[in-house]
Parts: C-alpha cells; structure tokens; sequence
C-alpha cells in the first residue's frame, strides 16, 4: 500500500445479483485529479460509493490512507473525504450559510449548537468560494449553478483531504463548467485529491492528470488522457466510432464521435 | 446570522401566546382576577380548576408540544413535510387495542385506565411489528413509511371489524376517543405522564443538527458524518414512543404535528435545532387553544379536539397552500 491515499484491492460488488464491480484493484496517490469515465451502467457511480464507503464490497477491500474504510468512525471519515453524489435534494429551504454549516458537522463538539469557530470555518468558505452574494439566500431559489457552488463548499467545509464527485457539472452550462473545473484546479494545485466521475471525455482530457476508462465493472484502460482516450480504448468500451485530435492549445486529446450514417455499411 | 435574531424574536412571540392560550384555559367565562382568588381558596371554581382546568391544561401542552416534535422529526427522516406523528402506523394499533379493550369489556375492570393503557399498548405493538419489519431494510425510511402504512391499514380494517360486532352504545366513548378528547383522562395520569412525556421530548432536542443532516437522505448524510441506520433507528423509536403516549393521553389528534412545524418552516427557517423547540412550544399553543375552542364554541355540548384541530388545521393548511403556489 504504501503511502497511496486510497487503496483498492480485488474490490467485487454485486447489487442483489447483478455483478456492478467485478474485481478491479488500483491506487491514488496523494495530489492526483483523477476522472473516472466509461459508458452507462459501467459502476462508475459505484466506484464512487465504494470509494466514500457507503458501499461495502462483497470481496476485496477499500483503504484510505492505509486503513480499511470499515475501521473509520463516520464522523472520522467524514473528516477525511468529501462526497458530492449525483443528486442531494432536501425539501427544506436552507439558508447558504445553514447548508455549508452542515459541513462541519464532523467537527463539531457540542450536541447542540455550532461552535463560533465552526462559524467562522464557514465565513471563510463563502469568501474562497466567492459567493458571499448568496448569503441569506435559501438553497432552493438558487440556480443550479449557483447551488453547485454551495453543495461544494459544504464539502470543502469539511475540509477533506480527497474529494469526490459524481458527475458534478453535467447539468451545467458551459461557463459554469468552466467556473467549477477552475475551482476544482484551485483545489488540487493546493494539494486536495480529486476523484470524479465525468461523462464528457473532453472536460475529462482537459482537466484530469489521471483517467481510468471503467466499463461492464472492470478497468479497461488507466493513466494519462493521452494513452487512455485512443480511438480503441473508446470504441471498445462505449462501442461507437469515435475520431481523437488533439486540442491545439492544450495538447490534450479531443473526441468526437461518428455518426454511423458517415460509416458507410 | 439575521435568522437568529428572528428566531429569538419569534420564540418571544410564541411563549407569550402559550401563556395567554393557558390564562384562556384556566380562567375562561371567570377572568384571570377570579381565577388567582379561587386557586388559593377553596371555593367551587378552585376545585374545577384543581381537577379539571389544571390537569386538562397540562395534558393538552404536553400533547400538543409532543405532537409538533415528532412531526418536525419525522418530517425531516422521511423528507416529506407531510409525514406526521402517525405515519408509522401508531394511529391503528392504538385504535385496535381501544376496540379491543371495549369489546373484552376491560373498563369495567380498569375503569379510566382501559383506554390510556390498551392505546398505549396497541400503539407500541404496531410499532413493534413496524421496527421487526425493517430490520432487515436496516430502517430505511421509504420502507418505514410503507410498512406503517400497510399495519396500520390492517389493524384499522380489525378496528372495523370489531366495531361490526359492538352495539352501538358501547361505542359511543370509543368513537369520541378516536376523534382525540382532551376529557375523559383520569388525573392519576398526570403525574407519570410528566416525566414520561418530557424525557422522550428533550432527548429529541439535541438533535438538531442530525436531523438538518438526515433531510439530505441517506447517502449525503452519511458523507457528512452521520451513520443514518442508528439514527433513523433511535429518532423514530424516540417519536413513535411519544406519538404513542400522545395517543394514549388524548386519542388520535390529527394536523397538529403536521401544521405546526410547517407554519414554523415558514417564518423561522427550516433550521431543526430551532425549528424542534419552536414546534414544541407553537403545538402546545395550537391544542391549548383549540381545546378553548372545543369547549366553549357549541357551549354546552362539547367538540372532541380533534375535530376543532382537524377543521382548523385543515383550513390553515388549505389557505397556506393555495397562497404558497
């Protein structure tokens, strides 16, 4: 294991009988920003799940910072990693600062209520975050983008040492994908690791150091974008021709599917 | 933080409120003047208030304080502003063991006591068979909800059934305890309903900040630190237990649990630290007054409350609806 953040080894995961994850082993390193990337019903979001420890794997085992995930108090692992899943709906209306406060949640002492100090966690938050605009504002008259920013500062109240993402820009605009990847970039230049799951392969080029190419719950391909997103790897794993450029000012790779109608038979 | 201000401002105006729904109470068609004078001497006003005014006063705040906890407390679990203190079933069993001792004929036997004890009693073994059930689920709200849900459709459909067998004479106290009364409790009650009430009730208190947690679901609350099965496990056997007194004290009070937090949501914010103490003390007000009400609006015949609470919790909760759009 080493000093690897997370460890995971010969993980199975089977939901009722359907095989999702079967038997995939690798680690992440301290710093990295790794996107997870693959078809529909790959176990992408599993992986995630497993990774947060709020799935158990049936075989196998997931360690954080060499220890098993089974062995972390939750408040304890809470401390550690930040979780943002795909949908987290509440029916109340929050207020922001509310909503980040919940964040604190791992640290704070008393029964009742927070600390000054987590408080003032918090206010530093808003002011990294720039959203010191939506204070006093309840979460459900946000717009999405607006309220990605607040679910992802009540990670980062957390104050993790990894964060995890599930698809977290898919229902945004461009510029707000934009704004978010420039904030996650912030993060992991200084030193959060990041581990998402993403659909778009390019946001995913772009931006990951890492990706590991998942599909029927195995890893089918694992490091940088260049050697991962070749034009094989992806038609073998989503099963769709594809062409791969290269973005001229970044020099990562870029996508583009085929329409089969430019197939031929 | 301009909602704390709020919220002292608020729960200000809401215990001023409670004091004047109990002033209302005691010393109704006699005045507050009156009501001092006959507390400290013996006359026939002293004793009404002794053994009925007092007793039925404080039934009614812990009932009515109870109810508007374990809404917001099951509200927030099932993430449903809806859900309300008998949503896990505890409305039928308590009515199944009420039949049940009616038809035996255990007032004969137990007198006042039959109905408080078998409520109680029919109330906790559908809660039973509700926790028994979802064992397995690992108290999974969704499941929670449909098992209540089925028992208690079940043993309405007993109470149903036993009905079909009673004359109708019998049937009349049952039919008004059903319909939640404030009336017929035996002041015996009071002094182990005191503490029975307040320990459940300011347990819950202290979990503000967890149920703030839960209303983002399972998954997100476990990433924040909060292992949801244990507390799903305890917060509903915590509010079923007092939902369960409630029942036994007074009957089945509907709308209170679930008008009272909503209201509250509205003007302080759905902050549960907050939001559990001012349900607390806004449900106490809502069934003090609506007993006032119960009392005095056909005076002399009386409403059972749940009738007055219905009516009048219905209304409200109709108005903020069609408002709200």
């Amino acid at each position: 294991m080493g000093d690897a953040l997370f460890s995971v080894h010969g993980v199975v995961f089977n939901y009722d009988r359907h095989t999702a994850i079967d038997d995939i082993t690798f680690t992440v390193n301290p710093g990295e920003f790794m996107g997870i990337i693959g078809p529909n019903g790959a176990g992408k979001s599993t992986v995630i799940r497993l990774l947060a420890g709020f799935l158990k794997p049936n075989k196998g085992f997931v360690a954080f910072s060499g220890k098993n995930l089974d062995k972390y108090e939750k408040r304890e692992l809470a401390q550690n990693i930040a979780t943002l899943p795909q949908a987290t709906e509440t029916p109340f209306s929050f207020t922001v600062e509310e909503f980040i406060l919940m964040g604190r949640y791992p640290y704070a002492q008393k029964n009742w209520l927070y600390e000054k100090k987590e408080e003032e966690f918090v206010e530093y938050i808003i002011d990294t975050m720039e959203i010191s605009h939506l204070r006093g504002r309840t979460i459900d008259t946000l717009s999405e983008g607006e309220r990605q920013k607040v679910f992802l500062s009540q990670c980062l109240a957390q104050d993790p040492k990894a964060l995890l993402l599930d698809e977290p820009v898919s229902h945004l605009d461009i510029r707000h994908q934009m704004q978010t990847f420039d904030v996650l970039e912030k993060l992991h230049s200084e030193g959060l690791t990041i581990i998402m799951v993403l659909h778009d392969l390019n946001l995913a080029a772009e931006f990951c150091s890492r990706l590991m190419l998942i599909s029927k719950g195995r890893i089918n391909a694992d490091g940088d974008p260049k050697t991962v997103l070749t034009f094989q790897n992806i038609e073998e794993a989503y099963d769709t021709v594809v062409i791969v450029k290269e973005n001229p000012l970044s020099g990562k790779p870029f996508v583009v599917p085929v329409s089969r109608k430019y197939l031929g038979k | 933080m301009r909602r704390k201000q709020k919220s002292v401002v608020v729960l200000t105006i809401l215990v001023c409120l409670l004091l004047v729904s109990i002033l209302l109470s005691l010393a109704y068609g006699k005045g507050i003047g009156v009501m001092f004078h006959s507390f400290f001497n013996n006359d026939g006003f002293g004793l009404i208030l002794r053994k009925i005014r007092i007793p039925r006063t404080i039934i009614a705040f812990l009932v009515g304080g109870s109810l508007g906890v374990c809404g917001v407390t099951l509200q927030s679990i099932l993430r449903n502003p809806l859900a309300e203190p008998y949503t896990l079933g505890i409305a039928g069993g308590a009515s199944f063991g009420i039949a049940l001792s009616t038809i035996i004929g255990f007032q004969r036997i137990f007198g006042a006591f039959a109905n408080p004890l078998f409520g109680f009693g029919g109330a906790m073994l559908s809660v039973a068979i509700v926790f028994a059930l979802s064992k397995k689920r690992f108290f999974d709200p969704n499941s929670m909800v449909l098992f209540g849900v089925v028992v208690s459709l079940v043993f309405s459909s007993f109470v149903f059934f036993l009905f079909s067998l009673l004359d109708p004479d019998k049937m009349q106290t049952t039919l008004m305890w059903l319909m939640g009364d404030l009336s017929s409790l035996d002041i015996a009650f009071i002094p182990m309903y005191i503490p029975a009430f307040l320990i459940p009730t300011s347990i819950l208190f202290f979990f503000g900040k967890e149920l703030d947690i839960l209303s983002l679901g399972r998954e997100k609350a476990q990433y924040l630190g909060v292992n949801p099965p244990r507390f799903y496990k305890g917060l509903f056997l915590l509010s079923s237990l007092l939902a369960g007194l409630c029942v036994s004290a007074s009957g089945i009070i509907g709308f209170v649990g679930l008008i009272v937090p909503h209201i509250l949501r509205n003007i302080i914010g759905a902050g549960h630290t907050v939001l559990l103490i001012a349900s607390y003390i806004g449900g106490a007000f809502f069934l003090i007054l609506s007993d006032v009400f119960s009392r005095y609006l056909l005076y002399p015949v009386e409403l059972p409350v749940g009738v007055v609470t219905g009516i009048l919790g219905g209304f409200i909760l109709l108005f903020l609806l069609i408002r709200r759009k």
